[in-house]
């Protein structure tokens, strides 16, 4: 009975210390704040980065129109496409990176790529300029969302 | 500064970074893990390897990439997944500590 009254102490998990990590690249708090200052810094040219990225996007899209769409071509748009299905977000574009990931899936297998609709492929990358261009941040925004799932339908239907 | 951060902003490319924690990887190895073509994934490499976060070695036909990164970049990279940035973006096959036991 005795032992029934005892505290039992449950030591609390240290879920940070997993998500760093021991050994070589253990944390100090020093290194998170200035890394925590550096990112709040940097935040600020995170509009630019997203205009330097649809450039990119732009000359991918122009190399398809000037030389077709080809192997080569169709790749140097799946790379801009894949870039910035995962830079949206980090750029504080959630709905960029909806659009991409639709516009990935479009022309993701080499096999199946080259009969993907330029009509199609042109609304993705249309959008996504479109998206950046009204500064659209919401994933929630109605406009936004009404786009989105409509290039992911035409998208599914394509591929079917 | 700014080259880390755009290296370590897409998701897949802190993946690899987490993958080089445990020791260098051929780059076969990582392209392995991930559902991606093998260009993108040269990408990726190219833009850790153009940051100075990963240095690769040539190792027969194959190219060995092995992590050269600072507690200060690493703590970059840790924020960055603690703040799930593009995190849904990432397609590795398995978490990287899986595919590598």
């Amino acid at each position: 009975m005795g032992d029934s009254n005892q505290a039992q102490v449950i030591p609390p998990s240290n879920n940070l210390k997993l998500k760093v990590g021991g050994g070589r690249f253990s944390l100090d708090a020093d290194s998170i704040a200035r890394a925590e200052a550096a990112l709040k810094s940097l935040s600020g040219q995170f509009a630019q980065w997203m205009q330097d990225e649809l450039v990119k996007l732009d000359a991918a899209r122009a190399e398809i129109r000037s030389k077709g769409l080809t192997p080569e071509t169709a790749e140097g748009l799946y790379m801009r496409a894949h870039d910035l299905k995962g830079l949206g977000a980090t750029y504080e574009f959630p709905l960029v990176t909806r659009i991409a990931a639709s516009l990935c899936r479009l022309i993701d297998e080499p096999a199946t790529r080259m009969a993907a609709p330029l009509t199609l492929v042109d609304a993705h990358i249309d959008a996504i300029k479109a998206v950046v261009r009204d500064d659209i941040k919401s994933e929630d925004h109605p406009m936004g969302r009404a786009i989105s799932e409509e290039l992911e339908t035409k998208t599914r239907d394509h591929l079917k | 500064m700014n080259l880390v951060f755009k290296a370590l902003a897409h998701p897949v490319r802190r993946s690899i970074v987490a993958m080089l924690r445990k020791g260098p990887m051929g780059s076969g190895d990582i392209a392995a893990a991930f559902d991606m073509a093998w260009p993108t994934v040269t990408g990726h490499l190219a833009a850790l390897k153009d940051a100075g976060l990963v240095d690769a070695e040539k190792e027969g036909t194959s190219v060995r990439y092995r992590l050269n990164i600072s507690a200060a970049e690493e703590a970059v990279s840790f924020l960055m997944e603690l703040m799930g940035a593009g995190a849904h973006a990432a397609e590795p096959k398995a978490p990287p500590e899986e595919k590598q036991s």
